[in-house]
């Protein structure tokens, strides 16, 4: 079976690539594009990320949005895996 | 003439029925198999494995939300799968997970919330660019 390269966007970033079903189908060769860019990230920074942006490959700095809140009834059902 | 071998009929059909039956169990079929054609095409039917399919980040995520797009991208509503850290958490290689993923909006399950469940959260910090995932064979069917 051929394998199936896909990438993952989230608002015209790329958040991942993979192999096998999701995403973006992409060829091999951009596949490995942008894995090759991601070995270039520039630095962390404490409060921001890197986003890589899809079509130029290019890195692009953005403040770390503020992480997701959760309420009782959901971070129950995270500790003990019931989730319905 | 010369003779190289003499071989009981009855003998050999009990053989290659025996052999028959062995490739028909593992191929998951009771069709009738015609020698040698038949045996060798349900031979080479047989799965030979299962698919695992594996994503890299490209990016650090900032919570589930985007841990859920990111690496199980396009799902229409609601899916689980045995998901395993291959790289990147310190600590968690090789370690499964189990991870839940509702489409954002659906409230038949838990209000239209995507996220993970088994004690991990993007929310730690932990999901980075560089870490890869992998899960095992298809996704299941809605649920």
């Amino acid at each position: 079976m051929e394998l199936r390269y896909f990438k993952s966007i989230i608002d015209g970033h790329i958040f991942a690539v993979g192999k096998g079903q999701g995403g973006e189908e992409i060829t091999e060769d951009e596949y490995d594009a942008i894995l090759s860019r991601l070995a270039e990230k520039p630095a962390d920074e404490e409060g921001y990320r890197w986003l890589m942006v899809d079509g130029t490959l290019e890195w692009e700095r953005q403040e770390m949005p503020h992480t997701n809140e959760i309420d009782a009834d959901e971070a129950l059902s995270i500790i003990t895996g019931v989730s319905e | 003439m010369a003779l190289d071998m003499l071989v009981d009929a009855t003998q050999l059909d009990s053989a290659l029925s025996s052999v028959a039956d062995a490739i028909r169990a593992k191929g998951g079929t009771s069709a009738q198999l015609a020698f040698p054609a038949g045996f060798v095409s349900a031979v080479q039917a047989i799965p030979t494995g299962v698919t695992v399919n594996e994503v890299t980040l490209t990016a650090d995520v900032a919570n589930t939300n985007e841990l859920c797009a990111a690496i199980m991208p396009g799902l229409p509503r609601y899916q689980r799968a045995v998901f395993w850290y291959k790289t990147g958490q310190s600590g968690l290689q090789g370690r499964i997970m189990g991870a839940y993923v509702y489409k954002s909006g659906d409230t038949s399950y838990g209000g239209g919330r995507t996220r993970y469940s088994y004690g991990y959260s993007a929310n730690d910090g932990t999901a980075k660019a560089g870490d890869t995932y992998c899960w095992i064979g298809d996704l299941p069917a809605w649920n």
